[in-house]
């Protein structure tokens, strides 16, 4: 006999050693060489920065500039609002902040000692789509546009706009107005500059990041207004100047309080600040209430304003900053408001006058390090520590090697030399194994057991963080709304001093659009699993298959800009305008102009976000139906549909509900896509009273308004959104427990009777099947039951039917599930060529390694997000896939019917319904604050608690299939249980868990939201674990933000590179899956 | 008290047991008053049986009436079901299995078991499944391991198949051969009973009747119980024969016996096909 002993062995090792190296090459490839490049040498200093969106182009060039002046100071700066950027300030995870709207008295408080330094003039400009003024040029007043906003002025043709341009034809159509859905410091100096026009408007709306606004659609950044008024004939809007001029959007000249209709220009609003610069304050003083719009002067745009970086006055404020960090940020800053301002007209920014440019060197000389000054120096000697940098990689690469000699040690271990002993009788033999056998281990189990339980109490823990988080945080609104109040209120109004919240709206919204979803999603998926398991169970169904799960691989982010760009207007020009057209006037439901932000297209797009999932799934729950069952019903002469009616789905029902249960859970939690294409509407306007209306759902409240919230209860207010959307989860988690736990007793019943002493034969169940089944305390996603053909009194009253007729049914069944194909396809089809078309341009080594060039340019690349990616995603895997793994094994093999267990499965479930910007936060608020900055840490926490109820369900479900004979024939040798379990039982199901992982892998390497709140985003390379890093979701969200046309092709190159990223997994998943048979092999 | 080394207990023909001992010993596996419930419901009822080592004593019986449940009482399998419980005593060399002492684990090692589906162990090869129970119990030494693989398999007629695809899977074998697989896995452990539940139910007549010739050669090292559902089987293959009924023993005797000359009426109902 050959040497086989290890054979069995390395079944086992194989696996672990693969996953071991797959870690480790994404160790080593994220921390090597190529990636270090230039950039992050050790002893660089980073200066991290964050805060307004507005500024982010300039700022961006100026770290580009700077690094070629300064080669050893990196400048990182993050635009994440400004409401984020004095967050982050205030909680000092940062160095500088930067915000659009100076820091209000209660800001001021909690940040004392704040400097402000104006770094460069932003400012408003209206822009509109009209097919008659395709120029810049309409005119306009102050008053004429806030009654426009405020829904009092509708026509174009209203006589207030057409006396004031009567060279221009202004049609007869309603104007649809757009603004921010985010909260945003545009949005801020929007509604100052309204509320000082209008009397009305500072009456009932008032001045605010976010506002209550009384009419139109919401959307996302300065982008998406943009996208809102380019893609809808008579849209009014507001954006930033530099974004107009960059992207050509005409903008109307508005007539200041001298009465003259001025252009937007560097010099009409050089002059409006200039008017109001001698009436600026000290640095160190307060500036709140500071505005200089409707500014005096005949020159004067009405619609200017600064943009500030905060800096602490005392730098040692900050304990992370060390000395030599604030040298460099001194000097970077001087140098900023001085050269650094040529850099602005290229970009669209207005210079600073020179009158500004000196206070703010005055406020320069004011600052401090531990009390002493530190006024700007010209050149430096540095002699940093860096010891940040050089501990990163020390320890990424000590991970992986302890990690590597681990396992291969452990593997080692196996290979025990043999010492060759000759046992020729066979009694010889038999008394050493028995000696052997007197040995009894206990040990193994009690630890396996309790490292199993501790993973399952780890996440129940984590589900129970989340959870409190949520409420405490939501405490604030509770004790001031009431919590009825606050479910039941109509009202969101976060301008300070106004503060007023209700929920209701959004739960609507929520509710509304995931129906919609679920309408069109699980019977489109229903359609899918019955052609590919049903209709077509050759080659062509196979691949079909895999084509649709791919869809499951694509990012939400993705389906988002894919959905603004695209497909919106396939809904609007094929389906809504059709609909409207024809039934507007006579059905309410199909009422209002529709143009494709709405709940009907978030309805759709979330349909086709799910359709992967739940096909996918209820494909698996067919498969498992015996053939036994089908055969039953042709037997009987059923045509193929009625055998599917008859005899599969009654067998396969709690799995399919299951199924789509889990596709209602995503609808209901989907952020950034939702956020994209909903049209945000606020208060009462977002309770949809048509079809085509603009909403608002739980979670997209929360990404526009999370990062610029500045009040503790507007903060509050969100959070206990999420509280709200916590309950609903776990309302339709309770509903769905109920559901199944009802028909699977009903099962039990059943083959209790099957399982009379009278029946001879076939009725002889092995005894433990049964307790397999009774097991209705879960949602049992793989039906995996045991139930008498049920088809069969229907059958027979089926096939009574007139024949012809039943044959005519099937046909068309037939073709519904060929378009269910279909309808699942093109959009996949779709989204590959947008991103195909935009983004191959783009890839190159280069983009692939490199750090970003210059803003605007097509030099750089992208190599921060691909090795943030590979670190956070590893990272958070690495700790999600054991955990899981062991949750999963403990509620399978171990649990029984234990509470505790109970417990674990409810919270688990609850959880995967949870938006993920949710799990941000909470991240945020114990990691972040904790570490003190963002972090690979704090990213890798987020995604593990997103990933790990992925894993545990899955491995439950998968071990759960493994056959309990399986499990006995161990028992039977007198094997320790966590043996069996490991070597066998999990061996068994490998197939099914790697899937499980690959499935939890595929979806947090999407994940935009929770990354946001917990690495920042970078354009460096990773140094340390405790400093921010970037993320490819992270970064085509902000590219796609950026007003260039290189930005936007990078960003599609981004998406490009991480739908192929999740691709390869997939792909090798499935490969890796054909190779080695397990159980699927067993079965055949 | 018995210590562990008793309840291990060396080989039967074992070497330092005195005169009085020997004599004590007439049976190998001694089942008294056992009692098993599932939850509340009863499925064993005070069932008293002896067997003699080197025998094959067949259970018969209508289904249902409990003869899975009593083998699986043998080696204490039955308390694993939830909610399965069982009173009474089993003594195996005079030892009770159910003393509370008693390690069930270890219990197991000595009493091997043969399901009524061929259910090797899906992710490994041949050989693997008939090493399983070595390796997994922590033996290391690869030669005692090779020759035990060897003569189990011997043992379990099956060697002279698969000798050359040691190395493919266990499933991949045919139905017949994947029973005496499990049937050499078995025998790998050198088990001093093999309980064996309805072995050739799933297969077809030539399989069958190759695992009933290798009944009789097995008997010659060990003791064996069998379930059966076949009574042409049971008359077949087996020394003793016990019917049972609705949880409870019925008649036990000599194969023979019960087959030509029961005594109870319920019996002779049985092995005429009246009922059942
Ligand atoms: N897991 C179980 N749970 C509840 N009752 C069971 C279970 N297994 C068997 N039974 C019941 O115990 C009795 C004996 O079953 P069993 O030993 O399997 O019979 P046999 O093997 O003789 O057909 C039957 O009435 C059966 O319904
Ligand atoms: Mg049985």
């Amino acid at each position: 006999m050959k040497d086989r002993d290890n054979s069995f062995v390395r079944l086992y090792s194989r696996t672990i050693t693969s996953l071991a190296v797959i870690f480790i090459m994404l160790g080593t490839v994220a921390i090597s060489p190529i990636f270090q490049k230039v950039y992050a040498q050790s002893n660089d200093i980073t200066i991290n920065g964050a805060g307004a969106t507005f500024p982010f182009p300039l700022i961006d060039s100026w770290r580009n500039e700077y690094q070629k002046i300064e080669p050893q100071v990196n400048i990182n700066y993050q635009s994440i609002g400004s409401g984020g950027g004095i967050k982050q300030f205030t909680e000092k995870t940062i160095d500088f902040g930067a915000s659009d709207a100076p820091l209000s008295e209660s800001e001021r408080e909690r940040a004392p000692n704040a400097m402000h330094i104006p770094e460069t003039i932003g400012s408003v400009v209206v822009s509109y789509n009209l097919s008659s003024v395709p120029e810049k040029g309409l005119h306009l007043t102050g008053p004429i546009i806030a009654d426009i906003f405020l829904g009092k002025i509708t026509k174009w043709n209203d006589p207030a706009i057409t006396s004031l341009n009567t060279n221009l034809v202004l049609p007869d159509s309603e104007i649809i107005v757009t603004h921010r859905s985010d909260g945003s410091g545009t949005t801020f100096v929007w509604t100052d500059f309204l509320s000082k026009v209008s009397p009305e408007w500072q009456q009932q709306i008032g001045i605010g990041k976010s506002v209550q606004w009384p009419t139109g659609v919401g959307a996302l950044g300065n982008e998406g207004v943009a996208n809102v008024i380019g893609g809808t004939p008579n849209t009014i809007g507001y954006v930033e100047l530099s974004y107009a001029i960059s992207t050509k959007m005409p903008y109307a000249f508005l007539q200041n309080q001298e009465g003259n209709f001025i252009e937007p220009s560097f010099d009409s609003i050089q002059a409006a600040i200039t008017t109001i610069s001698a009436s600026l304050p000290k640095g160190n003083a307060s500036w709140t209430g500071v505005s200089s719009t409707n500014a005096p002067g005949k020159d004067s745009y009405p619609i200017a304003s600064f943009s500030y970086l905060l800096l602490y006055k005392d730098l040692a404020d900050n304990p992370s900053m060390s000395k030599e960090k604030a040298q460099e940020l001194v000097n970077f800053v001087a140098w900023a408001v001085t050269d650094g301002q040529s850099y602005s007209k290229n970009l669209g920014y207005v210079p600073l006058p020179d009158s500004v440019v000196k206070l703010n060197q005055e406020t320069l000389q004011m600052m401090t390090y531990n009390g002493l000054p530190i006024p700007p120096t010209i050149s430096n000697g540095n002699e940093q520590t860096g010891s940040d940098g050089v501990f990163g990689i020390i320890a990424v690469v000590a991970a992986s090697s302890v990690t590597g000699f681990v396992i291969y040690r452990r593997m080692k271990s196996k290979f025990h030399p043999t010492t060759k002993v000759d046992y020729q009788s066979r009694d010889d033999r038999k008394k050493r194994l028995s000696l052997f056998f007197l040995k009894e281990n206990r040990l193994g189990d009690r630890i396996f057991k309790v490292v199993a339980i501790g993973a399952a109490g780890y996440t129940a823990f984590l589900m129970a963080l989340v959870a409190y988080s949520t409420f405490a945080g939501s405490s604030d609104i509770f004790a001031h709304e009431g919590f009825f109040g606050f479910v039941f209120g109509t009202d969101w109004n976060p301008v300070e001093g106004r503060e007023s919240y209700g929920a209701l709206p959004y739960i609507i919204g929520t509710l509304a659009s995931a129906g919609i979803a679920m309408a069109i999603g699980v019977p489109i998926s229903l359609g899918i699993a019955i052609f590919v398991s049903e209709i077509s169970t050759n080659k062509l169904g196979a691949s079909l298959s895999f084509v649709i799960e791919l869809l499951a691989a694509v990012p939400s982010i993705i389906y988002g800009l894919w959905a603004l760009f695209v497909f919106r207007f396939w809904v609007r020009d094929l389906i809504e305008l059709p609909l409207s057209n024809a039934f507007g006037e006579t059905i309410p439901l199909f009422a209002k102009t529709p143009f494709g932000l709405d709940i009907f297209t978030a309805g759709i797009v979330l349909a086709i976000m799910i359709i992967p999932t739940v096909s996918s799934i209820s494909r698996e729950v067919m498969r498992v139906v015996p053939n036994s069952q089908r055969e039953a019903a042709y037997s009987l002469g059923a045509t193929r549909w009625e055998a599917v009616w008859t005899a599969v789905f009654p067998y396969a029902r709690s799995g399919l509900l299951g199924a789509s249960i889990l596709g209602l859970g995503r609808a209901v939690g989907e952020t950034m896509l939702v956020t994209m294409i909903i049209g945000n509407a606020t208060g009462l306007g977002a309770i949809p009273t048509t079809l085509f209306s603009p909403s608002q759902t739980l979670s997209s409240l929360i990404a526009n308004q999370f990062n610029e919230a500045n009040t503790e209860l507007h903060v509050s207010a969100l959070v206990a959104l999420g509280a709200v959307l916590f309950m609903i989860t776990i309302m339709i988690n309770i509903a769905a427990r109920m559901v199944i736990s009802y028909t699977s007793k009903m099962k039990v019943h059943k083959m209790k009777n099957n399982h009379q002493p009278s029946k001879m034969g076939t009725g002889d169940l092995p005894p433990t099947e049964i307790k397999n089944n009774s097991d209705g305390g879960s949602v049992n996603v793989i039906g995996n039951s045991t139930t008498g053909w049920k088809g069969h009194s229907n059958v027979q009253a089926i096939i009574r039917k007139e024949s012809s007729k039943r044959i005519l049914i099937n046909k068309g069944v037939t073709l519904w599930t060929i378009a269910c194909v279909v309808a699942a396809i093109v959009p996949l089809g779709s989204i590959l060529l947008e991103v195909g078309k935009n983004g191959t341009s783009v890839i190159s080594i280069e983009f692939l390694t490199q750090t970003p060039g210059a803003i605007g340019s097509r030099n750089g690349g992208i190599g921060p997000a691909v090795q943030g990616t590979l670190l956070v995603v590893g990272l958070g895997s690495l700790i999600a896939a054991p955990v899981g793994i062991l949750a999963g094994i403990y509620l399978s093999e171990f649990a029984g019917k234990s509470r505790f267990a109970d417990v674990v499965r409810f919270l688990n479930d609850a959880l995967t319904g949870l938006p993920s910007i949710v799990i941000g936060i909470v991240a945020f608020v114990t990691i972040v604050l904790w570490i003190g900055t963002f972090s690979v840490l704090a990213g890798a926490f987020a995604l593990s608690i997103i990933m790990i109820p992925i894993v545990v369900r899955v491995t439950e479900e998968t071990l759960k299939i493994v056959p309990n004979t399986i499990r006995e024939a161990g028992y039977s040798l007198g094997i320790p249980k966590w043996k069996i379990t490991l070597f066998v039982v999990v061996a068994s199901a490998k197939n099914g868990i790697l899937t499980g992982i690959v499935l939890g892998i595929s979806r947090i390497t999407g994940e935009t939201a929770p990354l946001i709140m917990t690495i920042l985003g970078t354009s460096l390379f990773f140094t340390s674990l405790v400093g921010p890093v970037d993320a490819l979701p992270l970064r085509i969200w902000r590219l796609a933000s950026q007003p260039y046309e290189s930005a936007h092709d990078f960003g599609w190159g981004a998406a490009l590179i991480l739908i192929l990223m999740v691709l390869t997994m997939n792909i090798s998943l499935r490969f890796l899956a054909q190779r080695k048979g397990g159980l699927g092999a067993a079965n055949a | 008290m018995p210590s562990e080394e008793q309840l291990i207990n060396l080989p039967s023909n074992s070497l330092n047991k005195g005169p009085a001992e020997e004599m004590k010993r007439h049976y190998k596996v001694s089942i008294k008053n056992l009692n098993a419930w599932f939850g509340a419901k009863q499925a064993l009822k005070g069932i008293n049986l002896d067997v003699k080592e080197n025998t094959c004593t067949a259970l018969i019986g209508p289904s249902g009436c409990g003869k899975t449940t009593l083998i699986r009482c043998l080696n204490r399998m039955h308390e694993m079901t939830i909610g399965a419980s069982a009173t009474g005593n089993v003594l195996v060399d005079d030892v009770d299995i159910y003393e509370k002492k008693a390690d069930p684990v270890l219990v197991k090692r000595r009493i091997g078991m043969v399901f009524q589906k061929p259910n090797p162990f899906p992710t490994m090869s041949v050989y693997d499944n008939v090493a399983a129970g070595l390796k997994l119990n922590g033996i290391k030494d690869k030669a005692l391991i090779e020759e035990i693989v060897k003569e189990s398999l011997e043992g379990a007629a099956l060697w002279s198949e698969v000798k050359d695809e040691l190395d493919k899977p266990g499933v991949s074998l045919s139905g017949g051969q994947q029973q005496r697989l499990c049937i050499a896995r078995a025998l790998a452990m050198q088990p001093e009973v093999l309980l064996m539940d309805e072995p050739t139910s799933a297969l077809d007549p030539i399989a069958t009747s190759k695992i009933e010739e290798l009944v009789h050669e097995l008997k010659k090292d060990l003791t064996i119980i069998i379930v059966t559902h076949n009574m042409q089987q049971a008359a077949r293959i087996a020394d003793y024969t016990a019917f049972m009924y609705l949880g409870e023993l019925i008649e036990y005797g000599p194969t023979k016996q019960i087959f030509e000359n029961p005594e109870k009426e319920l019996t002779e109902r049985y092995i005429s096909g009246k009922f059942g």
